[in-house]
């Protein structure tokens, strides 16, 4: 079987430092975050003829209004509705866009510019059913709601706040490793532990910290690739599903376990073929349903393969290398994002201290929390072309 | 310093509209209204409102008075509120309940324990508050004596 997203390449990725306050506006912010990935990959915006962007705060701006902002003439634009699914989903469509020669170079950014009053209303009337009949019924945002999928998760599974800390932990390490992100000590088990109660039987380490930055990739068309100097990837595969399964809130907490089979048939690996996953981490309960729902380990066993394995860049299977969402930090939209980035600088070998050994691994989105749940969910797997 | 002001925030409200102003009507006679699918071949009940039927895409969904009693699919103690309206009563019990006819609604569970023995799995009652200025919000109470304390 061919290539889904054949003559297609990432070749460079770009981050802003995460910032708790910044005067920067989104466009700023993805102007920034395009800048360094177009930087990374040797090519300049005179060559950028397409635009993937993801933003809750550009409205009542758009893609075409970026465009315009920067002076691009857009030959593909894409703007992601799916929250932290749509870095992946506006990739994907991109790619496609690159192969079937509508375009040549699109930057696939997302950014916001967040603090915890613009998370929480952004949230309070993200759409209809959670403004209606969540959040007039005191749903506690989306701790709350993901609170009820953690307690869930503990008594379905046997999991505990320790496993969950574990996981936070190991992800507090990665971030040390990286410049940009926000959180700058180590995280111990009992701050774990012993942090201010949230949401029951979520605490403050749980949660992602709502703040400022940006996250970019930049897709070429082989053509263009070939011009430059630099390491190039592929997308082997890369898969999205909404509202799986429908009708179903709490059964199946999450959409991957929906196309994962087609997600490797397609790639033309196995989970086992992965040097790192780049998992979507709103909340840990979260990552631990992507673990199993992209078949790196079993269902129901997340918590036994976060004991027993390294996730951080020494262990043999790291997770969030950049420290993710949980202590890089979350810049709205850019939480869909920041996997994208970390992972692609791995496989281009330019990940610095964090760097580990990689040729092929998974990167992955989650959003749009509407009923319940987040709606949307995607994966990709991306390989280093040698 | 204290704020007089503080606790006066008003609750976030529903917009009613022509598709929702039955379940806060109902609300409002102490009645939970739902709706279901009026293909006799799904027959579903169904929960938020909706235009068309989730199951079956079916076109047309009656409204009826749901028996108000339920379990509790899973739970959290609410200490830090999404919204101010809500810092007074915090922390408080919030609840995804499976309702006896099958839909899943959201509500908090006044007198419930913050703390202690799970709930999940606990049996529910409907009952209701003022939520704001002519406006009850379905809520559910633990069933039996738990409840009436």
């Amino acid at each position: 079987m061919g290539r889904v997203f054949e003559g297609v390449r990432i070749v460079g990725a770009g981050q802003t430092t995460y910032a708790k306050r910044s005067s920067d506006t989104v466009q700023k912010l993805l102007y920034d975050a395009g800048s360094a990935a177009l930087r990374d990959a040797g090519l300049d915006w005179s060559r950028v003829d397409g635009l993937a962007l993801t933003s809750f705060m550009l409205p009542p701006d758009n893609s075409a209004t970026v465009a315009e902002h920067f002076g691009i003439e857009a030959r593909f634009l894409y703007q992601g509705l799916y929250g932290g699914a749509s870095g992946i989903i506006g990739m994907a469509h991109a790619a496609r866009a690159i192969r079937d020669g509508a375009c040549d170079v699109v930057i696939v950014a997302a950014a916001d510019a967040f603090d915890v009053a613009s998370h929480n209303e952004t949230l309070d009337r993200f759409n209809g059913s959670v403004r209606e009949f969540m959040s007039p019924q005191g749903f506690g945002g989306a701790n709350g709601m993901f609170a009820l999928h953690t307690r869930l998760y503990m008594e379905r599974y046997g999991a505990t706040r320790q496993d969950f800390g574990r996981f936070c932990i190991a992800l507090r390490a990665n971030a040390l490793l990286n410049p940009n992100a926000l959180f700058k000590v180590p995280l111990t088990m009992p701050d774990y532990l012993d942090a201010k109660q949230i949401a029951d039987p979520l605490r403050l380490y749980d949660c992602v910290m709502p703040c400022i930055g940006g996250d970019a990739i930049v897709l070429a068309s082989e053509r263009v690739a070939r011009e430059l100097s630099g390491p190039t990837l592929r997308i082997l595969a890369s898969e999205e599903i909404h509202n799986f399964p429908a009708n179903d809130v709490y059964s199946v907490p999450g959409g991957w376990e929906g196309f994962a089979d087609r997600l490797y048939a397609r790639a033309g690996c196995r989970p086992a073929d992965l040097h790192f996953a780049q998992l979507y981490d709103d909340y840990p309960v979260m990552c631990f349903v992507q673990l199993e729902g992209l078949g790196i380990c079993g269902k129901g066993t997340a918590h036994r393969f976060v004991q027993s394995t390294d996730i951080t860049t020494r262990g043999t299977f790291p997770v969030n290398t950049g420290g993710g969402q949980l202590s890089a930090g979350q810049a709205g939209a850019a939480g869909g994002m920041i996997g994208v980035y970390e992972g692609v600088a791995q496989l281009m070998g330019r990940a610095g201290a964090r760097q580990v050994k990689c040729k092929r691994g998974v990167v992955s989105g989650y959003g749009m929390v509407a009923y319940g749940r987040g709606l949307s969910s995607s994966a990709a797997v991306l390989e280093r072309v040698d | 310093m204290t704020n007089p002001t503080a606790g006066a925030v008003p609750k976030p409200q529903p917009r009613v509209t022509q598709l929702t102003k039955p379940f806060w009507e109902g609300a409002n006679e102490r009645r939970l209204m739902i709706q279901r699918c009026a293909r006799p071949e799904c027959g579903k009940a169904v929960f938020y409102p909706r235009v068309c039927c989730p199951f079956c895409q079916g076109a047309e969904l009656n409204w009826f008075e749901a028996s108000g009693k339920g379990q509790i699919i899973s739970y959290t103690t609410v200490r830090r509120t999404h919204h101010d309206g809500f810092n007074a009563e915090a922390p408080y019990v919030f609840a995804a309940v499976a309702l006896e006819e099958g839909p899943c609604v959201y509500a908090q569970i006044p007198g419930a324990p913050t703390d202690g023995p799970s709930l999940v799995g606990k049996a529910v009652t409907v009952d209701y508050v003022v939520h704001g200025p002519g406006r009850s919000m379905p809520v559910f109470r633990l069933t039996g004596p738990a409840g009436q304390a």
